[in-house]
């Protein structure tokens, strides 16, 4: 009786001290994983590397490899995690990080994520409304603002209008990144304590004596 | 020490997934009614075991575990082990399901050669002798670990002696804390529980 009791007491300290721990410490996970990210910005794809606690994979082997799994090119990454290169050719492209000891991560950039601006088919324009020919641009320009139209965008204003989202959307792009780092939450830890649970009750029953 | 996803080839993932088979196998025959609490308790330490981050310099290392559960559970180690690296392979993405017998053969196997290398010493008279076998024991079972890490990464990484040196380097913070809190956790048990620990279950049999 005593006995079971100890048992008992010790399971529960044993409990109380790791459930402790891991509320004491969310947002310290492991280094059991590493976790890309890549974006384009222009004609260049930045790629972000790092491991779940938020440090940075140094020298970490990457890979570029198309969509017929051919290594386009390779290199490491800088102290900051990071990597960058030029769009080596508007494929589907998978970056893969290989970060030593068995860590690896990849990524995948469509086609359609690699489109520089200027360059990329436009099946549709921007506004429907743009005149089909440059040349013909200051007719209807007088034409429509008499109108009280919205003047059809001069040229090279996709360029423009490309550059500023990128710049404005870097900081969401990092931000999306940083989500994208998936973190052990609470619910995975008691998830898996409860499938443990379980399992113990299936052996149990399957072990016990008749 | 969790190998990911497409890191490994073919041939070396299914002849650590067949191994890991065997183990858990023998592990299943040998786990009687008895030790069912105890190899779930030690399941479930060693599934959060590694959420659990020991500060060390400017970077912290994790407890591995695997040395605790190898000498209280001896061949159980695998079916344990092997349960808690399934979940963190689903839950946590750590390692992964193509990779879990090797990784289940890279953690239990030290911690069964360490359960027979180790436990017969732990009722010895010198409470010294008890504490640093229970240290060796999760010392030597980090260290074999590294060393099964290294052996199937050989395949597909640089050579082995490189391989394995880095593997080791890392893991050496680890190994003595591991070793710290497994003496820890043996004199504790030996105190408050004694017919947890093999050696003591075996003498009071029939």
């Amino acid at each position: 009786m005593k006995k079971k009791c100890l048992c008992a007491q010790f399971f529960f300290v044993v409990w109380a001290v790791v459930l402790g721990v891991s509320f004491l410490l969310p947002s310290d996970a492991c280094a059991h994983r590493v976790n890309i990210f890549a974006w384009v910005e222009g004609d260049t794809v930045l790629v972000e590397c790092k491991y779940p606690d938020g440090r940075e994979v140094h020298e970490g082997v990457i890979r570029v490899l198309d969509s017929g799994g051919k290594e386009l090119l390779n290199g490491k990454t800088n102290a900051m995690g990071e990597f960058s290169f030029k769009i080596p050719q508007r494929d589907d492209l998978t970056i893969v990080l290989e970060a030593g000891m068995g860590h690896r991560a990849d990524w995948l950039l469509s086609k359609q994520d690699l489109a520089p601006a200027g360059e990329a088919p436009k099946p549709e324009p921007a506004v429907p409304s743009q005149p089909v020919s440059e040349n013909q641009a200051p007719p209807p320009v007088a034409k429509e603002s008499a109108l009280g139209a919205a003047p059809p965008p001069p040229a090279g204003i996709d360029q423009a209008i490309e550059k500023a989202l990128d710049k404005k959307l870097a900081p969401v792009l990092r931000m999306l990144a940083e989500m994208h780092e998936q973190k052990v939450q609470l619910r995975d830890v008691l998830g898996g304590i409860g499938y443990i649970l379980g399992l113990v009750g299936v052996a149990a029953y399957f072990k016990r004596k008749p | 020490m969790h190998i990911s996803e497409g890191v490994l080839s073919g041939p070396v993932l299914l002849s650590g997934a067949a191994l890991a088979a065997a183990g858990t196998a023998i592990g299943l025959k040998k786990l009687d009614y008895e030790q069912i609490a105890k190899a779930g308790m030690l399941s479930g330490a060693f599934f959060v075991a590694s959420l659990i981050h020991v500060p060390l310099g400017p970077t912290s290392v994790h407890l591995i575990m695997n040395g605790l559960v190898g000498l209280l559970l001896g061949w159980a180690a695998f079916p344990a082990i092997l349960v808690a690296l399934a979940l963190q392979a689903v839950f946590f993405q750590f390692g992964g399901i193509t990779t879990l017998g090797v990784n289940t053969l890279i953690m239990a196997l030290p911690a069964v050669v360490c359960y027979f290398a180790f436990s017969p010493l732990l009722f010895h008279r010198r409470p010294l002798v008890v504490l640093s076998a229970a240290f060796a024991c999760g010392f030597f079972s980090v260290f074999l670990a590294g060393v099964i890490a290294s052996m199937a990464l050989m395949f597909t990484e640089e050579n082995f002696w490189s391989v394995a040196a880095m593997v080791v380097a890392a893991h050496i913070p680890i190994m003595i804390i591991e070793g710290i809190v497994t003496a820890l956790c043996v004199a504790f048990l030996k105190k408050v529980q004694p017919s947890m620990l093999p050696a003591c279950s075996r003498k009071e049999g029939p």
